[in-house]
């Protein structure tokens, strides 16, 4: 009932989506470095076909497709990854680093991180009566 | 009116639903994914809770989300102003969550459920106010909130009254009893958001021998008010909890792998000792505030049963109230609740006395089930036989899965989905964990008796209150029953028990009873349906396959008695799937 007879035959499956999605990356990387975007635009009837290919094979609910594009997945996550760190980083330096840097320097806290030693560490929270309307906020 | 409430992408996600202000359904996404703790949107409970109510989204009113996404977003974006440049990983590895789920939740509610009415963002502790309050039997009642962290306050202080909710004091992030409670899990080898439970269950083993080193570390004022000392932490920029100063105190974080060791169970007794501390003064403080003889909590800190059973001899209150599901899962009832009693001005009509309010299956669906998959089972021919053949079991030391009627919600096993076993045993501790639990030894398991029984073997407060129907209270054992009942007896002679009124649950409460007959003690061992690291059972299916994994010996699903023996092992094999 709950034996996976299979499951070795679907991981190395998976194994050549993932093999698939890394020589394809390497196809078009190199065909950019070496003809520029033009590598785009005189193959694009190529890249269409195996670009609709790929989306109608991962549309049909067959085990193996499905555990080929398991592993092409896997892939294109690596590939995500990488995309997000070298944006992000970007982004923290000069989103975050640039307001915190001058902040510290004029000894400007974000955060109550140092000790001090009041009477209560309560905060005294504003009430009043709040609107409806105050609640279709996501602030 | 229906109203849905929703809470999602922190941990334990669930979803609850609301008719006329009263809760129908209720349910957290674990059990139907499968994974312990899912925090994806709660899709299946959601699809679950319309299903049970014979709706669709076009019947929902409004839509309820237990955050303000966008303050939270900013209390995170000041971590990273603030510990520039130290943060960068955590900055790395947390942003595209918020970009691609957590800020676009509106549109996810209305793509995914195809809705088109209001959705209205709760700030996270007064969903938590509201989970507790609002469906409490009190009219008016002090509210204390203690988790984690919420968008920025970590504990709240307020009081309730009809149906409205004032929160007045807070303590914000990064001062934080439940991350405190959770930088010892981490210290201690288990898993944060998780395992605090543990931690909590191996205090009375040890010696609050480093309560003065953890006075250094939290400054708690007369008025209960406190403060964290930051540089024993680095949870608010990096992944991990303890910082280096943590562990030149403490020592180095225990390999989950390693032995606990008394220097470990004294750590925990210390931080347990601490925390009720501070949690006594900050009630104590809330009394006098308010003048209330009720308390009613909530928050992941609400959890904290040892705490809980002291509070009604340390503090003023007279009454208390915990909902079973006191923890992030509960927010989405708060949230419901907070649309349709205090933002609608709607009376209150409804108290949260009963946590069987997840998925049930009929007879026919059960029986359906055992047939296509050729299960081999008994039928009984009423509840007569079947309290007294599963009682019979149970005292000839068999262990017995229970799987009867609507699922528990919240985090405790409460008769619905739970394992049933022998607690005169004296090994029956060793026999549940070698068979199915597979936990460390250190856990007790758990008593369940009738509410009318329960003085005669527990020192319990009186008149018992409501949340040890939810397994929220651990109260002594008294001293001469212990010897009777030691598989659920902790090494501090105290019990995590469950109270069982008949009316609640009169086929559980049966089998009580009978054992009690046989046995001349009327308490059961009850420990969740589940193996280690999974959520707790939900479906036929799940309790099949969780009685053929394991060496539970009989499951007794609806009128129907399944023997494992007489059915054929899959390949399942539950310790390879045991995790934290």
């Amino acid at each position: 009932m709950f034996e996976d007879k299979h499951k070795k035959l679907y991981k190395l499956i998976q194994s050549i989506g993932f093999i698939t999605g890394l020589g394809l990356f390497f196809i078009i990387l190199y065909g950019i470095i070496t003809s520029g975007l033009h590598f785009i635009i005189k193959n694009y009837i190529l890249i269409g076909v195996v670009v609709i290919v790929f989306i109608v094979l991962s549309l049909l609910k067959i085990r193996v497709l499905t555990s080929f594009f398991d592993g092409f997945k896997r892939f294109t996550k690596i590939i995500n990854y990488v995309v997000n760190f070298v944006l992000l980083s970007v982004a923290y330096v000069i989103g975050i680093g640039i307001i915190s840097v001058p902040s510290k320097i004029v000894k400007k806290h974000f955060l109550n991180t140092n000790k001090n030693s009041a009477d209560t560490y309560y905060i005294n929270k504003k009430l009043g009566e709040e609107s409806l309307e105050r609640y279709y906020n996501q602030f | 009116m229906y109203v849905l409430g929703i809470s999602c992408y922190y941990h334990d996600a669930s979803a609850a639903l609301l008719k006329d202000g009263k809760i129908i359904a209720a349910a957290e996404e674990e059990r139907f994914t499968r994974k312990k703790h899912d925090i994806s949107f709660p899709i299946n409970a959601i699809k679950w809770c319309l299903k049970h109510a014979g709706v669709t989204i076009r019947d929902v009113q409004y839509i309820g989300f237990y955050e303000k996404p966008i303050l939270k977003f900013e209390r995170l974006m000041c971590q990273h102003l603030e510990m520039f440049p130290r943060s960068f990983r955590v900055f790395i590895k947390s942003t595209p969550a918020w970009i691609n789920e957590k800020l676009r939740i509106q549109s996810t509610i209305k793509n995914k459920l195809k809705y088109k009415g209001p959705i209205l963002f709760i700030n996270h502790h007064l969903a938590h106010a509201a989970s507790s309050f609002l469906v409490s039997p009190f009219k008016e009642s002090a509210i204390l909130t203690v988790d984690g962290v919420g968008e920025w306050e970590t504990t709240t202080l307020g009081h309730g009254n009809e149906n409205k909710i004032e929160l007045k004091k807070t303590i914000d992030f990064p001062h934080s009893l439940g991350l405190l409670y959770s930088t010892v899990t981490a210290h201690l080898g288990f898993t944060v958001n998780n395992s605090e439970y543990k931690v909590m269950g191996l205090a009375p083993y040890g010696k609050p021998t480093y309560y003065d080193k953890f006075k250094k570390i939290i400054d708690i004022k007369d008025d209960g008010s406190y403060q964290l000392d930051m540089s024993y932490f680095v949870y608010h920029y990096k992944t991990r909890m303890p910082s280096k100063k943590f562990l030149k105190e403490f020592g180095p974080v225990r390999n989950p792998k390693d032995e606990v060791t008394q220097h470990h169970k004294d750590i925990a007794a210390s931080l347990q000792k601490i925390t009720e501390e501070a949690i006594f003064k900050m009630l104590n403080y809330l009394h006098k505030q308010t003048k209330s003889k009720n308390i009613c909590l909530a928050g992941g800190v609400a959890l904290n049963s040892v705490a809980n059973g002291k509070i009604l001899r340390s503090t003023p209150f007279k009454n208390i109230y915990i909902q079973p599901a006191a923890g992030d899962a509960g927010t989405s009832i708060g949230v419901a609740h907070y649309i349709y009693n205090t933002l609608l001005k709607n009376k209150r009509s409804f108290v949260l006395e009963s946590a069987y309010l997840g998925p049930e299956f009929s007879h026919a669906e059960i029986k359906e089930f055992l047939n296509k998959n050729s299960i081999n089972y008994k039928e009984f021919r009423d509840n007569k036989e079947l309290i007294s053949t599963t009682s019979k079991l149970i005292f000839d030391n068999n262990v017995v899965g229970w799987f009867q009627g609507r699922m528990e919600w919240g985090p405790r096993a409460l008769g619905s989905r739970s394992i049933l076993s022998n607690p005169c045993n004296p090994k029956m501790q060793d026999i549940l964990n070698l068979k199915v639990k597979h936990r460390e030894k250190f856990r007790p398991f758990a008593p369940v008796v009738a509410v009318e029984d329960a003085n005669d073997y527990f020192e319990c407060d009186k008149p018992i209150p409501l949340p040890t129907d939810f397994m929220l209270m651990v109260y002594p054992i008294k001293k001469q029953k212990q010897k009777l009942i030691p598989a659920v007896t902790h090494v501090d002679g105290s019990g995590r028990l469950q109270t069982l009124r008949k009316e609640k649950n009169p086929l559980y409460w049966g089998v009580i009873k009978e054992f009690g007959k046989l046995s001349g003690v009327p308490i059961l061992i009850n420990t969740s349906f589940n193996i280690r690291g999974e959520p707790i059972v939900c479906t036929p299916y799940d309790a099949y396959k969780c009685m053929m994994g394991t060496g539970i010996d009989y499951l007794v699903i609806d009128k129907f008695l399944i023997k494992r023996e007489d059915n054929k092992r899959d390949m399942w094999d539950s310790e390879k799937y045991a995790t934290d």
